[in-house]
């Protein structure tokens, strides 16, 4: 059975020496700081973030311009956040601020669905562009030319879903990309579940007849069973 | 320690862990304590993404994408299906539909899975309140649902499980309960008791033969 990767291993596979001198206070602290209950105060501070964008998407929709633009804001930082964890701030706000633009378009996709006449999109739009080549961009120096290739085809898909399902999805789809390149397990289930309101709301938002929606509907669950048999083949 | 030595024979200054710090290094590595790393400047955040590669559990994420996709899946073809029916509500008060029924009810009769077995369920209730809906026969609900109770026991002794039969059977004595005020009383409840009780010992002896 393979132990699990340690700390020292890891830093040894970057290339990082334990033994350097100037590591030795920041280990130290570090070291000093494992005393409290790590993963309670994390989740306590990233339901907290939570909870405060949740509060702050409400606030949103009183002046829906300016608070896309805020959301919009917040959302890259914590993208970048993220995806770079900067020295000397906590992990959690990070994440939390990454899923701030999704949970806002869905909730957005939501409220159209309920008769509210909400327009705009452009600026959740545009940092959606920017997070996806944000992380193309982190990704490139390390993929290979096959790996190039699918990033790119995938970069054109959620380009393909803003332009049909809105960027609820697309929004969903990059928060989706980002947790699974930083492996924060919790921000996918976020992901995955805001995708799927996001998707459905999509759905029943498109000005199409009510045969053309069945018929995108039937076609999606197909290339999602497809999806679905493909990932289970390749355990 | 040997390679410790060697640097400091070269004359490199060297730190050794203490032990706080060895047991902390012996960590395993996890995105919390890795972007930790990088909060205290022992890690470079540049290289957070490389080092989240080294530690991710594929496998976890592979499960999580594919459960994810299996019931989007499922939800969007049921959703399909849903609005083609809303749309096409006029051929669902003829005869054509009946058939229709019968034959997706017969076609999931022929495959096995939870799916089909399922699928079975709401096709069989969605003919017995078609055939009132088409023949306008004004068979009170409960009477609906005691009938689709009793072929639903009969579909789900296929699989030898009667949960779906358990939750048609209570519906209908619930409606009747409901839509019949006068004729509730004592008998009725114990008809009731006596009707899920018989359907738990099937359900019970199913079981037991089915392990042997």
């Amino acid at each position: 059975m393979n132990r699990p990767l340690n700390l020292r291993r890891l830093l040894a596979c970057l290339n990082v020496s334990v033994f350097a001198p100037e590591l030795d206070k920041p280990l130290r602290n570090a070291a000093d700081e494992t005393d409290i209950p790590d993963k309670t105060r994390q989740a306590m501070t990233f339901a907290l973030f939570v909870l405060s964008f949740g509060l702050l998407t409400l606030y949103c929709f009183y002046d829906f311009a300016a608070g896309e633009r805020l959301i919009c804001l917040l959302s890259a930082i914590g993208t970048a956040g993220l995806l770079f964890p900067p020295k000397g701030f906590p992990h959690a706000p990070f994440a939390a601020a990454c899923a701030a633009l999704p949970v806002f378009a869905a909730a957005r996709d939501i409220a159209v669905l309920f008769g509210h006449d909400i327009a705009g999109g452009t600026p959740s739009a545009a940092t959606i562009v920017l997070q996806a080549m944000l992380l193309l961009v982190v990704l490139w120096r390390d993929m290979e030319i096959k790996e190039k290739i699918c990033a790119l085809l995938l970069f054109a898909g959620t380009a393909g879903l803003l332009s049909v399902f809105g960027t609820g999805c697309a929004a969903a789809l990059v928060l989706l990309a980002a947790a699974w390149f930083a492996d924060d397990f919790p921000l996918g289930v976020c992901a995955v579940l805001l995708f799927g309101s996001s998707f459905a709301a999509a759905i029943l938002n498109m000005s199409v007849s009510l045969d053309a929606a069945a018929m995108t509907a039937l076609l999606s669950g197909i290339a999602f069973k497809i999806a679905a048999r493909r990932l289970k083949g390749m355990n | 320690m040997r390679q410790v030595d060697n640097l400091k024979d070269k004359g490199i200054a060297v730190i050794v862990p203490d032990k706080k710090t060895e047991a902390f290094l012996n960590r395993p590595a996890t995105a919390g304590s890795v972007a930790r790393l990088c909060r205290d400047g022992i890690l470079p955040s540049v290289d957070y993404l490389r080092a989240a590669a080294l530690f991710r559990n594929d496998e976890k994420w592979r499960r999580l994408c594919r459960r994810a996709a299996a019931v989007l899946g499922e939800l969007s073809l049921i959703a399909g299906l849903l609005l083609f029916c809303l749309n096409h509500s006029a051929f669902f008060t003829t005869t054509k539909a009946l058939y229709v029924l019968f034959a997706v009810f017969a076609a999931c009769g022929c495959a096995n899975g939870i799916r089909p077995q399922t699928a079975g369920s709401v096709v069989l209730g969605a003919s017995v309140f078609l055939t009132d809906f088409v023949f306008a026969t004004g068979t009170p609900l409960c009477a609906e649902l005691f009938l689709w109770a009793s072929l639903q026991i009969l579909w789900d002794a296929r699989v030898k499980r009667f949960y779906p039969s358990f939750g048609v059977l209570n519906a209908a004595f619930a409606a009747c309960a409901v839509q019949a005020p006068a004729a509730v009383s004592v008998l009725f409840f114990i008809g009731w008791i006596a009707a899920d009780a018989a359907l738990i010992f099937i359900h019970y002896l199913c079981v037991k033969r089915g392990k042997k």
